[in-house]
């Protein structure tokens, strides 16, 4: 195996874990980040906890955590990829604690767990307030100990698997401005979700389903797609806070209130029973509802009251933060709409880990669709990427392990110059470069994340997606044919990576909007104003998208995945 | 609001400079808004691009007013604001440091970023 090189691309959770695998195996991995390690993806913003099953304690055994997934992922997430996220969670939560990680714990020294909604038992391991911050440290100080080499501010383009299995890797360093090909025997995608589709969403900048296109464009496909979990009370005001969360768990329980901009009770208009027992799903219908009917504050929001409910919220660190940029639960009506909160689509596996149609790829975290369903349980996020990082690096060894010989030659592994037709998008990007007039970049992703808030979120109908698919249609001739890039000599290009980012955004807002569009029922995250309700012929059914652009394609499949049915175009 | 800010400049390898850009703002704005309402009209003005936005990755820590603090937790309060890069860490272009660098050093002294 001397020599086989892997890059990974992402350094959250997911990425970071598959990283130290490799590396422990005696392979040679780089780790590639269009940021900054540490302050780039999802992983470090995830404030609470780690939900695993322990083998041996009778009251959480992994066959209960096993039945809650599959109750709350509504007969649509992969069984297989339930039982890997049952059965290691617990070992790899222990491996943290190997690398140190600083768990809470009582006196004695066990584990503190809370119980969170959905969960059947108390299996919410966490570090305190800030438990995605304490698992990316830990990880992260793991791989520089270890000596794993980083790129930082590089972003993969496109991927290319040749007949000999050699994957070249189109790659741009956004700060000089240049792009080459690297190449590897094998690849690892933990490039996160795409919540950032999204005028609003919860997630930090840069969530924009890079792994998730670069797979369409490879010949890969993603499932899953018309799932996108949304937070039901989203900050939109004032702008410091914009896309901040607050706490939906116990706020309408302990008799906060949810008013329409006139000061009116709401909830009761549009959704059965009361705001105080009121699931996710229904209050983020309520408020889009409310906001979409003209009851929405200036900000787009509705107010939430909490000043008559003592102490809320904790007294973390989040609180403190929020009280730092004005926001006070306790002295302020606030101002919330539903935003983007997670991904539960994304690039399909066969599992746990390959990538049909892509040999040598492996996908490890949010960018990875189907082990959620149709909705994900809270504290599901962190343990999914630290599972799953392990099983795609392992699953990449024995890749390797199957070849007889490494196709890349040890001078292969410099740098080349991309080639003409290599990657679309650079191509595409070339030409903006050229441009003298045009539309900027900034305004087209404007422009889709529009589109995708108003037809795409929480509240969808057949002809809002009809309209959705059109403009963006639209916004992708644009940037093909009317974006305009202008140059400065020098370092610093994040005109470069943000249109790299809109063709990824347009290729998984257009596989969004198709898997929505026929998926005529409500169900979980995804709900049709046109189909209210849950229609049974859909059980167990995914609809899984290949091809990009022009060429997209989305099948029906049922859970032997025998039956594919081509259903869009 | 009003806001006039003076940014510490400096091209790698080169000499630094003091730049001033009169900008409004909204009521409510962070460091971290100001910087991208700057840079919509100064696209070259580098600076953190990823950060948690939850003030607790410090990837956005800049001197603000000479106190290292982080621009996604810090209010534009006053008319007046004065932004440079953290001293310490290698400096990438203007308010841009290696961040990574950063916290290889600090871990190996067996401390975080803060």
């Amino acid at each position: 195996m001397a020599g086989r090189s892997v890059i990974v691309l992402g350094t959250g959770g997911a990425g970071l874990r598959a990283a130290l695998e490799l590396y422990r195996a005696g392979i040679v991995v780089r780790v590639v980040s269009k940021g900054a390690p540490g302050a780039s993806g999802a992983t470090p913003s995830a404030i609470f906890s780690y939900c695993c099953a322990v083998p041996g304690d009778p009251a959480n055994p992994s066959g209960l955590f096993r039945d809650d997934l599959l109750r709350s992922g509504l007969t649509v997430n992969d069984p297989h990829l339930v039982e890997w996220m049952c059965r290691d969670g617990y070992p790899r939560l222990q491996d943290l604690v190997q690398l140190g990680m600083p768990w809470s714990r009582s006196a004695e020294g066990d584990f503190d767990r809370a119980n969170l909604p959905g969960h059947s038992a108390t299996r919410a391991f966490h570090a305190g307030w800030r438990t995605g911050k304490a698992l990316s440290t830990t990880l992260l100080k793991a791989c520089l100990r270890a000596g794993i080499p980083f790129s930082q501010y590089h972003f993969a383009l496109d991927v290319k698997i040749d007949e000999e299995g050699k994957i070249g890797l189109v790659m741009l360093d956004w700060l000089t401005g240049e792009a080459a090909v690297w190449e590897c025997d094998a690849l690892i995608l933990a490039t996160g979700g795409a919540s950032a589709i999204y005028r609003l969403h919860t997630n930090p900048p840069g969530q924009t389903g890079d792994g998730m296109a670069m797979a369409l464009r490879a010949g890969g496909e993603a499932v899953d797609m018309e799932f996108m979990q949304m937070y039901p009370t989203v900050l939109v005001h004032p702008p410091a806070v914009y896309g901040m969360e607050i706490a939906t768990g116990r706020l309408f329980s302990a008799g906060a209130r949810l008013l329409n901009r006139h000061g009116e009770d709401f909830y009761h208009r549009w959704e059965q029973g009361m705001v105080g027992q009121a699931t996710r799903d229904s209050l983020a219908r309520a408020i889009a509802r409310e906001i979409a009917t003209g009851g929405g504050t200036e900000a787009g929001g509705v107010y939430v009251d909490a000043r008559n409910v003592p102490a809320l919220m904790e007294q973390s660190r989040y609180v403190k933060f929020l009280q730092d940029l004005g926001v006070d639960l306790s002295r302020d009506m606030q101002q919330v709409a539903p935003g983007a909160h997670y991904s539960l689509g994304g690039v399909k596996v066969h599992p746990p880990a390959a990538c049909p149609g892509m040999p040598g790829v492996f996908v490890a975290g949010e960018v990875m669709g189907g082990v959620h369903g149709a909705n994900r349980l809270a504290g599901n996020a962190l343990p999914e990427t630290q599972v799953f990082g392990a099983l795609a690096a392992r699953e990449s060894i024995e890749y390797l392990r199957s070849k007889p010989s490494s196709p890349v030659q040890p001078g292969d592994t410099r740098p080349r110059p991309v080639e003409q037709g290599e990657s679309q998008v650079w191509g595409s990007i070339c030409l903006a470069r050229t441009r003298p007039s045009g539309r900027p970049v900034e305004e087209l992703e404007l422009d889709l994340r529009e589109v995708m808030q108003q037809y795409g979120a929480t509240i969808r109908t057949g002809p809002g997606l009809e309209e959705a698919l059109a403009r963006v249609e639209k916004l992708r001739r644009a940037f093909r044919e009317q974006m305009m890039l202008p140059g400065r000599p020098g370092v610093w290009h994040p005109e470069l990576l943000k249109a790299a980012e809109l063709a990824n955004m347009l290729e998984v807002a257009q596989a969004l909007l198709a898997c929505a569009l026929v998926r005529t029922e409500s169900r979980g995250a995804h709900f049709r104003d046109d189909f209210p309700d849950r229609d049974e012929r859909f059980d167990g059914h995914n609809f899984v998208v290949r091809g990009h652009g022009e060429k997209m394609r989305v099948f029906r499949c049922d859970r032997t995945g025998k039956e594919k049915v081509e259903v869009w175009p | 609001m009003k806001v006039s800010c003076q940014i510490r400049r400096q091209e790698p390898g080169g000499n630094p400079w003091w730049e001033r850009h009169e900008v409004e703002i909204r009521e409510g704005s962070t460091v971290m808004d100001l910087l991208h309402a700057i840079a919509g009209r100064d696209p070259g003005l580098a600076f953190p691009p990823h950060h948690c936005k939850m003030g607790i990755c410090s990837a956005c820590s800049l001197l603000i007013d000479g106190r290292q603090r982080l621009a996604c937790r810090t209010l534009v309060s006053a008319p007046d604001i004065r932004l440079e890069p953290i001293p310490g860490p290698p400096l990438i272009k203007d308010l841009l440091v290696d961040f990574l660098a950063w916290q290889e050093k600090l871990l190996t002294l067996g401390k975080e970023p803060e």
